[in-house]
């Protein structure tokens, strides 16, 4: 009896971290196996990652996580805040910079790459310099401190995106991340879910197979 | 198939073949399959539940869950968990560089051509680097010494670069401290050391590029004389080869051991399978030398005193007693030179003469000391002088004082074997600026009186 209010109480006070709870209601199961007990953990666990606020206690994620009440995050529509309002309408579009411009990696490596500060100042060097967002990069130049984006496109580990071979075979830049030279800051187009990527597989008669893209 | 159809097989050379008689074999037919033994004795199966009711747990504890419940549970809980949890979403940051290097490419590795520098042999290697940072060291397939390969040596090489000990800064010793300091302190530090800088002296290795050029440049400059830089090698065999070539030929050389070159080779004391002088290109040329060609294969003799992976390898091999090799390579040399078969000019041969007959005290108790009969040798330089064939003498580690004449003596049998130009080369080697004989002596000599500053090589002399 003792036992189950201890438990009890360290659920409410740590029910934001409840991995020193299962450690401790294994300890116990190990130390005295009763069924009651390891219900009752349970129980305790499932409620509380249903209240759970800012992580689970079996996914712990560290770092920040994105807002669920203001950005959708499964699928298309997630647009962060990023250091300085980049607007990819005004270079891509007005301007008509071809996107491997900047992004020159991209048919050379797996990521497209965000170009490098000395690629923006091949320009901004003479180019508005009195604006302030090209101030912050010049500031950020000299002092040869790199500029941290939120990355908008993330897949996850186990998938090994190219961006060479969709690039060397033609893909439009568009038809995955949308009508970027219509946007202003970066957002994701796309769903990126595996169904979607068969999709155009399928459509463009290309490899199905597993290891196209896990490997 | 039948065994009599196995002695055809030898004479057959497309038995290895990929579409050899092999693949006519019937199919395997499996036979009887038994999941337990049980099934084939009833008794086992008896016994078993008998012992098994012995077994049982008299007090009647037991784990209210058995796995299934447990199973079903947990996952219970981790989908209950699971369906708020993988919502989560981390905010990533994506760090591109401020200048970007013109080699490098985001994503995708560069790869740099080096040298190895874990032994003396200087294997060409091809570094993997990420984002400036070497990660896989792999062989240059376009490099004569390493063709491609490289050792578990040089491959673990790598490990050397991320030591958690490794130093990150220069060290300055004060008694017996020390202490890092930043580099223009150690500078200042040297600066003072060196005074007027006529008096330093370089202790280094051998080299394959042009590091040695710069380092006579750096003391011409710095005022001492370019004598001044000594050359060191850990590998006992770079001393010894090095200073019998000088004393017999007046060459300050290597020798490249091209094995592919030679069908009969006779190794005394030789290590060259394990490290030798360069292990990777020996190894390669060996596999080559001991393959199945023109119709026969190569033959590898060895006599040593320790088993090695040289000897276990070899066709034959006669053990000898510790630091036997020099009494055994006369007894080579004797018998070659008593064969009539032997190469070589006269005044060659008048050489070894004069050897043999100042060595004749020890060669006449050497057969007992040795524990090899006559006849083997006798043999063995018949069938040495009527193939293409190769002596190869010292370990790397034995390096003792009869060293050098170890390999003066393994310079005469190759001679009269008629080595030297086939399967011994005098070309630039393995390495163009191996050590110079007699730097070692030099050095213990002389650097008393200098300021050294040594290269890779920490002496406690």
């Amino acid at each position: 009896m003792l036992i189950k209010s201890l438990n009890l109480k360290i659920v409410l006070v740590v029910s934001d971290a409840y991995w020193p709870f299962i450690l401790l209601c294994s300890l116990v199961l190990i130390w005295r196996p009763s069924l009651r007990l390891f219900l009752f953990g349970v129980a305790m666990c499932a409620a509380a990652a249903v209240s759970n606020t800012g992580y689970s206690w079996w996914m712990w994620t560290p770092g920040d996580t994105v807002d669920t009440s203001t950005q959708s995050i499964i699928g298309n529509g997630y647009h962060p805040d990023q250091p300085i309002n980049f607007s990819h309408k005004l270079h891509a579009g007005d301007r008509k910079i071809p996107c491997q411009y900047c992004h020159s990696s991209a048919r050379r490596s797996p990521i497209a790459g965000i170009p490098s500060l000395n690629t923006c100042m091949g320009c901004h060097k003479l180019v508005n310099t009195d604006r302030d967002p090209i101030k912050f990069l010049t500031e950020k130049f000299e002092k040869d401190e790199p500029i941290e984006w939120v990355k908008v496109h993330d897949l996850p580990d186990h998938v090994r995106f190219t961006h060479k071979p969709h690039i060397l075979a033609k893909v439009q830049c568009q038809e995955c991340h949308g009508p970027v030279e219509t946007t202003e800051t970066a957002e994701q187009w796309a769903p990126l879910q595996m169904g979607w990527c068969i999709g155009c597989h399928l459509k463009k008669n290309v490899s199905t197979s597993c290891n196209t893209c896990h490997y | 198939m039948e065994f009599d159809e196995l002695s055809t097989l030898e004479n057959n050379k497309q038995v290895f073949a990929p579409s050899g008689p092999f693949e006519k074999n019937k199919a395997i037919v499996p036979g009887d399959f038994y999941a337990a033994a049980e099934e084939v004795i009833p008794e086992v199966a008896a016994e078993s539940s008998d012992v098994a009711g012995d077994m049982e747990d008299p007090t009647g504890k037991e784990f209210p869950l058995d796995r299934r419940d447990f199973m079903k549970l947990f996952s219970a809980g981790a989908v209950a968990s699971a369906a708020t949890g993988c919502i989560n979403r981390p905010v990533e940051k994506a760090i591109p560089y401020v200048n970007q290097p013109k080699d490098q490419v985001p994503g995708t590795p560069t790869y740099y051509a080096s040298t190895c520098n874990q032994c003396s042999a200087g294997c060409g290697m091809v570094v993997k680097t990420r984002e400036g940072r070497p990660t896989k060291l792999e062989g240059n397939p376009g490099h004569p010494v390493s063709q491609g390969a490289l050792c578990a040596l040089g491959q673990a090489s790598i490990q050397g670069l991320y030591h958690p000990e490794r130093k990150k800064a220069p060290e300055v010793k004060f008694g017996k401290k020390h202490v890092a300091v930043e580099w223009e302190e150690a500078y200042g530090h040297l600066a003072k050391k060196f005074g007027d800088g006529t008096k330093i002296g370089i202790l280094t290795c051998g080299s394959t590029g042009s590091r040695h050029k710069f380092f006579r440049d750096f003391l011409r400059t710095m005022g001492s004389p370019e004598r001044n830089l000594y050359t060191w090698e850990p590998n006992g065999l770079f001393h010894s080869i090095t200073e019998a070539h000088k004393l017999a030929f007046g060459v300050n050389a290597m020798p490249r051991f091209d094995l592919r070159n030679a069908d009969n080779i006779v190794g005394i004391g030789s290590d060259f399978l394990d490290v030798g002088v360069s292990p990777i290109y020996q190894a390669k040329s060996f596999s080559q030398a001991h393959a199945y060609r023109n119709g026969k294969m190569g033959k590898l003799t060895q006599f040593e005193a320790t088993l090695s992976l040289k000897g276990e390898g070899a066709d034959v091999r006669y053990p000898i007693p510790v630091d036997g090799e020099l009494l055994t390579s006369l007894l080579l040399l004797r018998a070659l030179h008593e064969n009539n078969a032997s190469k070589g000019t006269a005044e060659e041969k008048s050489r070894v003469k004069e050897i043999l007959d100042q060595y004749s005290e020890q060669i006449s108790n050497a057969t007992n000391e040795v524990g090899v009969k006559r006849e083997v040798f006798d043999k063995l330089a018949d069938s040495l002088l009527k193939e293409r064939s190769l002596v190869l003498a010292g370990g790397s580690t034995n390096f003792n004082e009869d060293s050098t004449s170890l390999q003066l003596v393994a310079i005469l049998i190759n001679i009269l074997i008629g080595a030297y130009g086939k399967a011994l080369v005098l070309d630039r080697g393995h390495m163009p600026t191996p050590i110079v004989p007699g730097d070692l002596r030099r050095f213990l000599n002389e650097a008393e009186d200098l300021d050294v500053l040594c290269h890779r090589y920490k002496p406690y002399f």
